[in-house]
């Protein structure tokens, strides 16, 4: 009998030691989007939060360079955050959202329609910085299963070493650094760049054989309407201001038809950059900082300070500000806020541009 | 392996000379650990379904001459051939009459041998058809067969030989370097597998006595064959891990020998070699599991 449990113990505590050995390998080669890459840590940096909000961002780099949060609070008591991924593929977005549900139920999801012209999957890497930070469960599952390109293997996913594990010759310190724990690199999911680098010309955009956009982003977006609906949360559409990839007006309209057909509220922010105040070609103060591409901080500044009043001023939204508890950490998040801002700006002021972002 | 392997072969041109002799010691490490390693793992899967498969491999590349490496590397290959078209072959009626033909006109010595020489050139000559139907196959099948009858035709001097100096075959030394001759020379065969063009693998191998590039080994270029130092590491690390599993199992089995170790010893030594093959692995994006060499047999 004695020797029966000792066996068991030994048993279960090299099953415990097996285990243990497996994840603590698999985080060591896990990239840990520290360094480079930073956009890479942005999907789990969600899972950290400890309030609710009343706005979700979902979309593409187009919502997490070019809203903030930290504004939104400051001059409407707004509480949101954004799931933005590069390259993020509606039915990420789709899948993002379901995954934010059961969390959270906001009151408002905003989702960028530049995603709508991408009917297919497009590319691994892409696909790694959006899905690898995911918790793992069924909705992640689903969202992996939607964008693997040929090559791709699901288990891959729920066993990230079985595709990291190549990067044993390729460790740097911030493997080792950020093994346990990873340093916040968004605000609320919002990536701050304070550097203006002005707009030039674009090409002219070159007229499409059809602009048609594909029907696999029309189901995601009924699914994304619908799944909204179903839990009473308000969706709202949007085109954020940037000059490049070019929206097409055929595009537009079709967005256009679809909002008004689903009672659905869409604007082209690209239409209000005069109103927003948004300037893409000053030299020194232009409000982008990759030549109009993305918005800079003080881009996102004004474009979150337009979009808190127009929010306001359509919909019935809590002001958050004389709530203690949030406002708590609300405040320890702007002080976070304005400190890597003052660090930026000492980085431009010094070097003339951006070393440590 | 396989990568620095296909490099090597895809320009002959360029690599040749010392290149030449690291190809055939890549091919070696390549094609054993791709072989063993694939059958290891059918006979692991066999056992784990009650199933009891023979090994097809007993260290091989310790073998001190070509007979025992035939014995050692792919038995059961070995064994058809031997027990399907060896054996009839040579009690055939035709073999029989040819035998009597052969004792009368050669005399007996000679005559006896015949018959066993045919047949074993048969049987190579359908080895190396067995391998791909092409003149390289055929002619590395041929070569085989003739270093084998090379062999048994000196062995009575050899025998002499070591009669004469008995101290020599049990020195260290010696069967150290009975087992390299044969490494290198199972090594030189198999080229005709690598460059799958008689005339160049002649030409190839010539080039090792007549391109002088021993620097090669020295100066970076090894690190511009698609692997970098790092990977020749964990390559140098397997075939030191290889080779003494390959020692300690001329004795006693290395199973049993993991068998008879205290559990937790057992359990991290497993461990181990799992994280091993885990991090190390040629597997994921950019492999493809069925490229075992042997698949295409």
């Amino acid at each position: 009998m004695k020797r029966n449990i000792k066996r068991i113990i030994f048993v279960v505590a090299a099953v415990a030691v097996w285990v243990g050995a497996f994840f603590m390998t698999q985080r060591l080669l896990e990239p840990k989007y520290m360094d480079d890459l930073i956009e890479g840590a942005l999907t789990a940096e969600y899972y950290d939060e400890t309030t609710k909000h009343d706005v979700i961002f979902i979309g593409d780099c187009e919502v997490y360079e070019n809203f903030s949060p930290v504004t939104l609070w400051e001059n409407y008591g707004i509480t949101s955050y954004i799931r933005g991924n590069a390259q993020q593929l509606i039915w990420q977005s789709y899948y993002l959202l379901e995954d934010t549900l059961r969390y959270e139920k906001p009151e408002f999801v905003v989702f960028n329609v530049l995603s709508m012209k991408y009917g297919e999957p497009q590319s691994e890497e892409y696909n790694r910085l959006t899905l690898d930070g995911m918790e793992l469960s069924p909705v992640k599952i689903k969202a992996v299963e939607a964008s693997m390109t040929e090559d791709e293997e699901l288990i891959t996913y729920i066993f990230p070493i079985l595709r990291y594990h190549s990067r044993w010759n390729q460790l740097k310190s911030e493997d080792f650094e950020y093994f346990f724990k990873k340093d916040k690199i968004s605000h609320n999911g919002f990536i701050m760049r304070a550097d203006v680098r002005p707009a030039t010309t674009f090409p002219e955009p070159e007229p499409l054989a059809d602009y048609t956009l594909p029907a696999t982003c029309w189901e995601y977006l009924d699914k994304m309407a619908a799944l909204c609906k179903e839990n009473d949360i308000e969706l709202i559409l949007i085109k954020a201001p940037s000059l490049y990839p070019v929206w097409y007006d055929q595009w537009d309209e079709q967005i256009v038809e679809y909002a008004q057909k689903n009672g659905l509220a869409y604007i082209n922010l690209l239409d209000k950059c005069d109103e927003i105040g948004i300037d893409f070609y000053s030299p020194e103060t232009a409000d982008t900082y990759d030549r109009g591409l993305h918005l800079n901080l003080s881009g996102a500044e004004k474009l979150s300070n337009y979009f808190g009043g127009w929010l306001c001023s359509n919909y019935q939204i809590t002001d958050h500000r004389n709530d203690p508890d949030i406002s708590a950490v609300y405040s320890e998040k702007s002080a976070d806020y304005y400190a890597m801002k003052e660090d930026q700006l000492r980085e431009l002021s010094e070097f003339g541009e951006l070393k440590s972002y | 392996m396989l990568i620095a392997v296909n490099a090597l072969i895809d320009k002959p041109e360029e690599y040749r000379g010392m290149y030449v002799v690291l190809l055939m010691l890549f091919y070696a490490i390549e094609l054993y650990a791709d072989f063993t390693g694939g059958i290891d793992i059918t006979i692991g899967v066999a056992e784990a379904l009650g199933i009891t498969l023979k090994e097809n491999f007993e260290r091989p590349y310790f073998s001190k001459n070509i007979e025992e490496y035939w014995r050692r590397w792919h038995i059961t290959m070995g064994t058809w051939f031997r027990d399907y078209i060896f054996y009839p072959l040579s009690i055939s009626d035709f073999m029989q009459k040819l035998s009597k033909k052969s004792r009368e006109k050669l005399g007996p010595k000679l005559g006896k041998k015949i018959p066993v020489y045919l047949a074993t050139i048969i049987v190579w000559f359908a080895t190396g058809i067995w391998h791909g139907a092409s003149w390289n196959f055929i002619v590395w099948g041929l070569l085989n067969g003739f270093v084998i009858i090379i062999s048994q035709e000196l062995s009575p001097l050899y025998e002499k030989f070591h009669n004469r100096f008995p101290k020599i075959g049990g020195n260290f030394f010696y069967r150290g370097f009975t087992v390299m001759r044969t490494f290198w020379l199972m090594c030189a065969l198999r080229l005709l597998d690598c460059y799958r063009d008689v005339p160049l693998t002649f030409g190839m191998f010539g080039s090792i006595f007549t391109t002088f590039n021993g620097k090669i080994l020295f100066d970076g270029s090894i690190s511009q064959l698609g692997l970098e130092i790092h990977d020749y590491i964990i390559i140098l690390l397997g075939c030191a891990l290889m080779l003494t599993v390959s020692l300690i199992s001329r004795k006693k089995p290395a199973r049993e020998r993991l068998d008879a170790m205290p559990f937790p010893v057992r359990s991290a030594l497993c461990l181990l070699l799992f994280l091993a093959i885990l991090v190390f692995g040629a597997y994921g994006t950019g492999y493809d599991a069925s490229q075992f060499i042997y698949n295409q047999f």
